[in-house]
């Protein structure tokens, strides 16, 4: 029970801020019944995708303080067991969605123990190195489908509700609103939680950490796993949603990066960053590939301006857009 | 009852060899004082009783148990607090959560472990600061805040490194009441490093003194003082023989 | 037999000569790491301007590739001065994370003005004096000289760098304050000049490395990315901030990178047919990410590193 109202417990926000969330969350939640394209669709589910991803990402990203630019490799382990095992054994979306999520913590753990002797940029590598070595392995593994991918089958008449396979994207939507809210009220728990102050105090001193108790070493594993969880999971649906999935595609270190990228351009270490993040990002990609990719030869551009953003950022705001609003309101106040 | 025993306790770093042959015991309950001029090898010794380090060789026992080569979290379990001397707090946590982070370790709920930190900031004068950030505050404020998060992981025996360090007299006076509290009240056997004499000699019943890593004097404060070769460890060799007649 | 040993000392020396390349690769990543704790995820994408810059410099002007070397070297100097002014300075004040998201975002901002302004078709340069002539080195022992001109001239660059830091009194006040910052601000080291310094280095040592390769590695924009890890394994291997140790990494890479034809070599010789196929060519980067995995896990100093 306690749980429960940690989760809902947003009493450190000022009010004007749970007013916007409030808001924000009807207008997701009326979202599919105002007048919208297609486009404006597809893109809103990315941002649902990206928010999860990133929510998931800043448990050890941010609030752990450990760059993770590996995520990918979880999302693909998410993907292929879901598209594996409903091409070969007909299992449905429900079921193996916690398998999915289930094999990539046991992997999280497996690599998570000697990663995590490591810090700092060498983790950051390190993460990059594991993701790009399981990509190579999915690439090369026929059973999966190798380079070339696996093609979803269509399960029996839409909506599908099993398998997960819709003809209308607002039930897509809607699923993934459901991952983004509980995602959201967990992370809130967490940052409340045992697990979360630990990880909070190993971030700021991790010597005075262990002093205090915390077997620094295992709290990061296992914030780790969390993280792989919530990708793995979004890794799933992702494979119901784009009947079509390859490594270049879920276990790129492009989408790690990304993943990692909107964590921090909206503020790691935050309830509301990763969210914030995902939010500007997501669209401008989208529009700005749209438009600019529209006109030959300047297809580049958006990632110039993305990775103009990012060095803005790192120079002058690492805490990003919420640290920005957070050091704002304590100069005001003071 | 012994609490600590620490047998031939030796610890080399490398070329340096900062603990030689250390061996005492605490009694449950005492006020000890650990002093000695500047690298007689202390903190090292405060290091490895915390877990910090695993001694070269020798043996510590606490609670008896051989805890020798424990990590400091395991004896922060089993009972073991610590002050730190230099706190750099980034920020992050304010003074409330700071504390917090100390009693989660003695319970899951959030709700326990907020009630316990604030208790325990009200006994130290801390109420009210409690969404402060620690690096704003005076250093008097910052190592009571410290003792605080010690003492929320509820400890049986508590290692004070330098408390008084950087303090103006009445702070001192208020930091003694606070460790006559935590030993008094709390019933928390404690261990204190350092160089306040005032502080030492007004709270400790048994003092150790450290020398170039020996253990070169154990006893009661007054009486420590007057020991040759702790006068010798502190003021040198001439001193001793130009004010001390018949020493040797 | 005798076909299997010709076979293996030709995969051995392309490695060596390979690993020369990589060395000096790595020695640009692993100056800038000693004197400033900055890793560079960029790192690549200099050596992918340093191939295009001798790419387009034997192709515009109709040269041989070798004049581009100089050219490489004068837009990686150019180009590790822009951006440490541009970027790494303030990346320096902020925290570790910080940094390394600068980084990267340089990484992607380069890529793609390449992609833009070059296009994605991957470009290859067949002409030159060096092309299509080998060296023999022995019965049966063929190399192409292209890729011995790259290594013999990477060791000379590493010679000349080597020089530079030992010899120059710029170089050891670099050595310096790599050594010790502090210290060397004592001195009156000045220490953004050595920052600035160690950039263009680092700029110019890759960028050569790129133009080094233009003969036998074909040039497209997105090649960086496969440099950067493959240098960063090389200095976690050497040791972090080790001159001789990215030399002797870069040759181990260059082997490790060579074990498939070796293994081939192996293979075919004792006729184990079931053995044969890409697998080992397949995996043969990634063999070097697991090797930065394990160095880092089980040895971080590497071999001759002092700055883990």
């Amino acid at each position: 029970m306690e749980v429960l109202k940690t989760a809902f417990d947003f009493s450190d926000f000022p009010r004007i801020d749970i007013w916007v969330a409030s808001a924000v969350a009807v207008a997701l939640l009326v979202f599919p019944t105002l007048p919208h394209s297609s486009f404006a669709m597809a893109t809103m589910i990315q941002f649902l995708m990206f928010s999860v991803y990133g929510m998931g990402w800043n448990t050890i990203g941010g609030y752990g303080g450990q760059v993770d630019l590996g995520k990918a490799q979880y999302v693909g382990i998410g993907a292929y067991t879901t598209a594996v095992m409903m091409i070969r054994w007909d299992v449905p979306f429900w079921f193996s969605l916690p398998i999915g999520m289930g094999l990539a913590v046991g992997w999280s753990f497996i690599i998570g123990y000697p990663l995590f002797r490591l810090r700092g940029h060498y983790f950051a590598i390190a993460t990059i190195a594991t993701s790009l070595v399981l990509k190579d392995v999915f690439e090369s593994w026929s059973f999966i489908g190798g380079a070339r991918g696996l093609k979803i089958p269509l399960k029996g008449e839409m909506p599908n509700f099993l398998y997960v396979q819709f003809r209308e994207d607002y039930y897509y939507y809607y699923i993934m609103l459901g991952f983004f809210f509980i995602g959201l009220f967990y992370i809130n728990w967490f940052r409340h939680s045992r697990m979360g102050f630990q990880l909070r105090s190993i971030k700021d001193n991790e010597e005075v950490a262990r002093s205090l108790g915390i077997d620094s070493h295992w709290a990061k594993i296992k914030a780790y796993a969390v993280a792989t969880a919530f990708v793995a999971a979004v890794g799933s649906f992702h494979a119901c949603y784009n009947f079509n999935i390859e490594p270049e595609d879920v276990m790129s270190l492009d989408l790690s990066v990304l993943i990692a990228l909107m964590a921090m351009l909206g503020g790691a270490g935050s309830l509301f960053g990763p969210i914030i993040g995902a939010a500007i990002l997501v669209p401008m990609k989208n529009y700005l590939g749209a438009w600019f990719g529209a006109r030959a030869g300047l297809a580049g551009l958006d990632l110039i301006i993305y990775a103009t953003i990012i060095m803005l950022i790192a120079a002058f705001e690492p805490r990003g857009i919420w640290g920005l609003i957070t050091r704002l309101r304590e100069r005001r106040s003071n | 009852m012994a609490l600590l025993k620490v047998k031939s306790l030796d610890m080399t770093f490398g070329g340096l060899h900062a603990n030689r042959d250390i061996s005492f015991e605490v009694a449950d309950g005492e006020l000890l004082g650990l002093i000695g001029p500047n690298g007689a090898g202390k903190s090292t010794l405060f290091n490895c009783m915390a877990g910090l380090h695993a001694p070269t060789s020798g043996e510590i026992y606490f609670r008896d148990r051989n805890v020798t080569c424990l990590k400091p979290y395991q004896m922060a379990r089993l009972g073991l607090a610590r002050t730190f001397q230099v706190y750099v707090a980034t920020g992050d946590l304010n003074v409330l959560e700071n504390v917090m982070v100390g009693s989660f370790l003695r319970t899951r709920s959030r709700v326990k472990a907020k009630a316990k930190a604030e208790g325990l900031l009200e006994k130290m004068g801390l109420a009210g600061l409690e969404r402060a950030r620690v690096a704003n505050l005076p250093v008097a404020a910052q190592k009571r805040v410290v003792m605080a998060t010690a003492l929320a992981t509820d400890p049986v025996l508590l290692l004070l490194d330098e408390v008084a360090a950087g303090l103006n007299p009445s702070e001192i006076e208020q930091m003694m009441e606070v460790i006559r509290w935590v030993h008094g009240d709390l019933r928390i056997t404690v261990i204190l490093i350092e160089h306040v004499m005032e502080l030492v000699m007004n709270l400790s019943r048994r003092v150790l003194v450290l020398d170039s890593g020996r253990l070169i004097a154990e006893g009661e404060p007054k009486q420590i003082v007057r020991r040759p070769e702790v006068i010798k460890a502190y003021l040198g060799e001439r001193y001793v023989s130009e004010h001390f007649v018949g020493a040797s | 037999m005798e076909d299997l040993f010709i076979q293996i000392t030709k995969a051995v020396v392309a490695g060596l000569m390979m690993g020369l390349v990589f060395g000096l690769v790595a020695l640009g990543l692993t100056i800038i790491f000693g004197v400033m704790d900055i890793v560079n995820f960029a790192h690549g994408e200099f050596l992918m301007i340093g191939m295009y810059a001798g790419l387009l410099t034997a192709t515009t002007f109709h040269v041989d590739p070798l004049v581009g070397l100089p050219v490489a070297a004068g837009v990686g100097i150019f180009l590790g001065l822009a951006c440490y002014h541009g970027l790494v300075r303030f990346l320096l004040k902020g925290p570790m994370v910080a940094q390394l998201f600068g980084t990267f975002g340089l990484m992607l901002f380069l890529r793609n003005v390449a992609l833009m302004i070059m296009g994605a078709e991957p470009r290859s340069l067949h002409q030159g004096i060096l092309v299509g002539k080998s060296f023999i080195l022995g019965p049966g022992i063929v190399i192409e000289l292209t890729k011995l001109a790259a290594g013999v001239l990477s060791l000379a660059a590493f010679a000349g760098t080597w020089w530079l830091l030992n010899r120059t009194k710029i170089g050891k006040a670099l050595t310096a304050t790599a050594l010790d910052g502090q210290a060397a601000r004592y001195m009156g080291i000045p220490t953004e000049k050595m920052n600035a310094f160690a950039w263009a280095l680092g700029g110019a040592t890759v960028s050569v490395a790129g133009a080094l390769m233009v003969n036998f590695w074909p040039v497209d924009p997105n090649v960086g990315l496969l440099f950067t890890m493959i240098a960063f394994a090389t200095v976690a291997l050497g040791g972090f901030g080790s001159v001789p140790g990215a030399a002797l990494a870069g040759l181990i890479v260059g082997m490790m990178i060579n074990i498939a034809p070796m293994w081939d070599a192996c293979v075919n010789c004792l006729g184990i047919e079931s053995l044969k196929g890409g697998g080992m060519h397949q995996f043969k980067y990634s063999f070097v990410y697991l090797a930065y995995f394990l160095i880092m896990v089980f040895r971080p100093r590497g071999l001759f590193g002092w700055k883990y």
